[in-house]
């Protein structure tokens, strides 16, 4: 496999970059994000509904359990050294999104709706359905990976991770 | 039989679906969870609403370690909702309370002090000791009355969440043992208008029908009851219809839109109050188109009307109770059926769409549906009817719909009311906790049905009180006017679910005249706001009965233990009566007509009379031979529980009953079955009552006989459209309305402690529509503070997500401690059923 | 291990071709059904993404009405073959 892992990744064991944290949407390229980031906190004080918070090393990562991103832009704003940018040139791509795996409780015949309550962008819909609960589908192409359905689910079931990424 | 590990396990996972899918396979034994792993399987009845879904509890070293909906269950058939699926984490939130505590200052007792840890022995003898002057200042305000003219200065708050022998030993307790009638449950705030309907209709309390109609029925009517969210088990039953029955249809009927409008083929929101208008356009639809079912009127039904302009039950010198004509009335008077056909005439389409808003073909195809004789239709109700100033009429504007049609009991053609509470039905209406009732349909007004309880009861001709006592809101405002000087408020959090709580229920508490008790698991806002807590034991710590909304009475045994010095409310109910000498709480005249109980203890009078105690100890065991422990049984020594509950049926299957069509099986059987609906006549349980065919009390020719009035005819009762008790105006320019969320159960005080619920829904937001925040500048998110004339609260908004209120209206759920919805709330009543309106209110929303 | 009891319903017009078509998922058994077309299935996967996969594979096929799971066991250990007397 061609991949290219940070030290930090390599020491924690972390081959397949899945603790990798998530960065604030445009952010740069991670390595230089790492490398010119000052940690001065701006960007997480700035931070309108929490998301963003101090992660590890001191650099500024989302932490969805905290709340969700509503790409206020607040923190792009207030970075001084441009790592988080508003320029989608210089950005890396935001190309996360919702995975929901084994323990949703909706696929296990239980009634629970708690995601869909809180995707305001039409990704995760319940279909009523027969003999059953109602049935919990996922439109990817509709999910913009603000993480709103993350804290709120009562399994833990919900991360948001890259698009491509397969599922743990 | 040996078998691998896989081939068990799937053969469970076969088990469990055959019977979710009602598919008989051959070969299959029962067994569904696996025991083994050194974990005891046995079922239960869930702990939240009037549904009565099974729950399967597995039980390991003393500790619930897994739950699963019960495959074997008539009602879930293996199903669970979120709030089921986490049920047993009830038992373990961190502040569960383990001792008893009592507000002290100094050492001593003190209104104004601070809440210390005290023995069970110091927790009675302090009660007691509040208790005995106001039973004598009561016994000398009585020298002289009748029976039927008796007071009383002690009362109790139950609930629908008692055990069916709790919420009978306390019936006793209170009528019997202190005389007083000031006994109500919190299903007063839930059921009353029901009940109410039932009584006037058909002279019997409960449904006819039965859950079965959600698979009979061609039309769903939903008056007031967000299933999907409320009763989703139920929901899913008919969902299942609704996609599977070719031309089958669902209505909805709302003041906003909820997660039933997903599923409605007739959607439809009205402006709160013109239900009443709705359903009687729909009568005056099915007379103007002659549609009735003249044979069904003709034998079965009587006309009567209801007086009009009866106030709202609030305080008698509020200016709306002055002005009303008929305050408080409800005595019936005979009409014809011409008579009855003129009173909905001004009901037209355009009337009821003007009044509510629905445009008329919507409400034409709503009463097309009704007035067609091939269509079975099933209208369903929760606390959109209950919960409103007209409440009892509203349930039998209904009634008169379906009895126009004859569609009634029988498979599909059914109006049934929902109940909210798992033992509304079984706890709250049939043993008598209500201030005017006794056990099965009996009342303290009628000097007969006294007499009869009392010859039940072994107690002297006279004892028991023949005055209504006061209702669930009257006692607050007694408590707040020194009438009622002790209170005890058991299995529910009153201070946060009764209305208006800054002018009634908090000055009321805390009155310095009032000592009040509040027995609880966790320190609720109620518990803190009392004088003295009372740890209980919840649930499956203890051995319990539940009767759900369909007649169906379901047993479990004990499966774990309560924490620390914790105990369930029957123990506490029935050591608090060794407290009392029977000379402190009777009258010498009336202990002179039974000379033998001088000198005991009001437990030995009510508890061990030779029929509660007439069970030995046993070893409770189910049929694979599994143990379980009864600690009640054991501290008292003999079987309490079934001692009770035969008592009990002395009322409901004795030979010499007033009111037959109540009966129940022998205790055992219930342990042995998934649930009995009664009447449960030689082993038989009843599906729809009233018909032949199904009912066995219905004679063979007689067809359908509503046996529960006299002349074995229901009575369909007219009553207008009147307004709401308060309407937005300029100041207060929004209605508001209260309610439930799928993952909260009533006041939260279970489901907030169980972390993924919390996690789910922590806060109770406000709903409004789009256009109302655009108007206020307020975004999603927003701060803002709910104002009404009586008390405001702060909380965030919310324009998306499952409830969507129309222009002009909010809503907020109640089950957040920390966002006390009933500051704000009116508690206007119903004026016949004194049942809460907490539906409507006016209120305004301003940004903070 | 993996396994689920589904209850799948099919238009009961359709059951036969349906058996057919879930037969030929992995892990397939079709245990019985009654005359109103529902099916009780069970599947077994390692996986628990490819099982959440063939339930939604379920729903779309032809002549498929629904199909919900009612049961779910999972573990991990390979203790599966080890007996157990009943």
């Amino acid at each position: 496999m061609d991949k290219v892992i940070s030290r930090a990744q390599f020491l924690r064991g972390d081959f397949r970059s899945k603790r990798r944290p998530v960065r604030p949407p445009g952010s740069i390229e991670e390595t230089t994000f790492i490398s010119r980031c000052s940690r001065c906190g701006d960007c997480y004080s700035a931070c309108e509904t929490g998301v963003l918070t101090r992660g590890r090393g001191g650099f500024p990562t989302i932490d969805f359990s905290r709340g969700e991103c509503i790409f206020c832009t607040a923190c792009a704003d207030a970075c001084r050294e441009e790592v988080i940018t508003s320029d989608p040139e210089e950005s890396t791509p935001w190309d996360l999104i919702a995975h929901i795996d084994g323990n949703c409780l909706a696929k296990r015949g239980v009634i629970c709706r708690t995601c869909g309550e809180q995707c305001q962008h039409g990704a995760i819909r319940f279909r009523l359905a027969v003999g059953g609960v109602a049935l919990l589908q996922f439109d990817a192409s509709a999910c913009n990976g603000c993480g709103a359905c993350v804290a709120p689910c009562p399994t833990g079931a919900v991360a948001v991770r890259k698009s491509a990424e397969e599922s743990p | 039989m040996k078998q691998t590990r896989r081939e068990f396990i799937r053969n469970t996972a076969v088990t469990a679906t055959a019977a979710a899918a009602g598919v008989t396979l051959p070969g299959l034994n029962g067994a569904l969870a696996q025991e083994g792993d050194g974990i005891r399987w046995d079922k239960a009845a869930c702990r939240y609403c009037g549904t009565g879904c099974s729950v399967l509890i597995g039980t390991k070293g003393g500790k619930v370690v897994a739950s699963q909906g019960d495959p074997d269950a008539p009602v879930n058939r293996g199903l669970n909702c979120i709030k089921g699926y986490f049920l047993p984490k009830i038992l373990y939130g961190k502040d569960r309370l383990t001792q008893p505590l009592l507000r002290k200052s100094n050492g001593k007792y003190d209104k104004e002090g601070d809440f210390e840890p005290v023995s069970w022995d110091e927790a009675f003898d302090v009660m007691a000791a509040h208790w005995k002057p106001a039973i004598k200042k009561s016994m000398e305000e009585n020298a002289g009355k009748p029976a039927d003219q008796l007071t009383s200065r002690v009362g109790m708050f139950g609930s629908g969440q008692w055990t069916v022998w709790e919420g009978y030993a306390a019936s006793k307790l209170m009528k019997a043992g202190f005389r007083s009638n000031h006994l109500d449950p919190n299903a007063r705030h839930c059921m009353a208008s029901a009940v109410g309907a039932f009584i006037r209709a058909f002279g019997i309390d409960e449904p006819m029908g039965c859950y079965d109609d959600l698979e009979h029925a061609d039309v769903f009517v939903l008056w007031g009851a967000n299933m999907a969210e409320m009763h989703p088990i139920l929901w899913s039953r008919l969902t299942d219809t609704r996609l599977t029955k070719p031309g089958c249809e669902v209505h909805v009927l709302s003041t906003y839109e909820h997660r039933c409008f997903e599923l409605a083929d007739n959607g439809m929101v009205f402006t709160p109050q013109t239900d009443l208008a709705i359903g009687n356009y729909i009568a005056n639809y099915i007379i103007q188109n002659e549609a009735y079912n003249k044979a069904f009127l003709d034998k079965h039904v009587n006309f009567t009307k209801t007086p009009t302009d009866i106030g709202y039950g609030l305080r008698p010198e509020h200016a709306l109770e002055k002005a009303a004509k008929n305050a408080g009335k409800g005595k019936l008077s005979k009409i014809s059926f011409d008579e009855y056909a003129k009173s909905v005439e001004p009901y037209t389409v355009e009337h009821a769409s003007e009044l509510s808003g629905v445009p008329k073909d919507q409400l034409l195809r709503l009463a097309k549906a009704y007035a067609d004789p091939a269509k079975k239709v099933t209208s369903f109700w929760t606390m959109g009817m209950n919960q409103h100033t007209r409440g009892v009429w509203m349930n039998g504007l209904v009634y008169n719909i379906h009895l126009l049609m004859g569609k009634i009991s029988e498979p599909g053609n059914s109006p049934f009311s929902l109940t909210g509470q798992p033992s509304a039905c079984g706890t709250a209406r049939e043993v008598g906790t209500f201030c005017h009732r006794l056990p099965a349909d009996l009342v303290v007004a009628k000097p007969a049905h006294r007499a009869f309880s009392e010859k039940v009861w072994k107690l002297p001709e006279g004892t028991l009180n023949g005055k209504v006592g006061y209702h669930a809101v009257l006692m607050h405002r007694m408590l707040k006017d020194s009438k009622l000087n002790t209170f005890w408020v058991m299995c529910n959090n009153n201070m946060q679910a009764a209305a208006n709580l800054n002018e009634e229920s908090l000055p009321g508490w805390r009155n310095p005249d009032a000592f009040v008790t509040v027995s609880d698991p966790y320190p609720t806002v109620s518990a803190t706001a009392a004088d003295l807590i009372l740890p209980t034991a919840m649930w499956i710590e203890k051995e319990g009965a539940y009767g759900n909304a369909e007649r169906r009475t379901q047993f479990w045994r004990q499966q774990t233990s309560a924490p620390g010095d914790a105990q369930s409310d029957l123990w506490q109910l029935m050591e608090f009566a060794k407290r009392f000498r029977i000379e402190e709480v009777w009258p010498e005249e009336l202990l002179a007509k039974s000379p033998e109980y001088k000198g005991k203890t009001l437990y030995e009078v009510l508890y061990e009379n030779g029929q509660v105690n007439k069970f030995p100890k046993q070893q409770v065991t189910d049929d694979r031979g599994n143990k379980y422990d009864n600690h009640e049984m054991e501290h008292f020594g003999y079987y309490p529980q079934k001692g009770l509950f035969e008592e009990y049926r002395l009322f409901n299957s004795a030979p010499d009953i007033i009111k037959k069509g109540h009966e129940m099986a022998p205790f055992e059987a219930y342990h042995k079955a998934r649930g009995l609906r009664w009447p449960v006549i030689n082993g038989k349980e009843t599906l729809w009552r009233f018909r032949e065919g199904y009912d066995p009390h219905v004679a063979k020719g007689d067809g359908v006989k509503f046996y529960g009035k006299p002349d074995g005819k229901a009575n369909i009762i007219t009553a207008p459209y009147e307004p709401p008790a308060e309407s937005p105006d300029e100041d207060y320019d929004l209605w508001l309305s209260t309610g439930r969320v799928l993952e909260h159960w009533h006041s939260g005080s279970m489901t907030q402690r169980v972390p993924e619920l919390h996690r789910a829904v922590p806060d109770a937001v406000i709903f409004m529509h789009p256009k109302d925040a655009r108007k206020r500048r307020l975004r999603d998110g927003a701060k803002v503070k709910v104002v009404s004339r009586r008390g405001e609260i702060v909380t965030r908004v919310e324009t998306r997500g499952r409830n969507r209120p129309p222009e002009g209206l909010v809503f907020v759920p109640w089950f957040d401690a920390s966002r006390l919805i009933n500051k704000v709330t009116l508690d206007a009543t119903d004026p016949l059923s004194k049942e809460t309106d907490y539906k409507k209110c006016a209120v305004k929303v301003v940004k903070v | 291990m993996n396994i689920c009891g589904v209850l799948v319903h099919a238009r009961p017009e359709n059951i036969d071709v349906v058996r057919e078509r879930l037969l030929m998922v992995d892990g397939v058994e079709v245990h019985g059904s009654n005359e109103d077309g529902r099916m009780v299935v069970t599947l077994e996967q390692d996986d628990n993404d490819r099982m959440a996969d063939a339930l939604f594979d379920f729903q779309r096929l032809e002549g498929v009405i629904s199909a919900s799971m009612i049961y779910h066991h999972s573990e991990e250990t390979e203790a599966h073959a080890e007996e157990v007397t009943l």
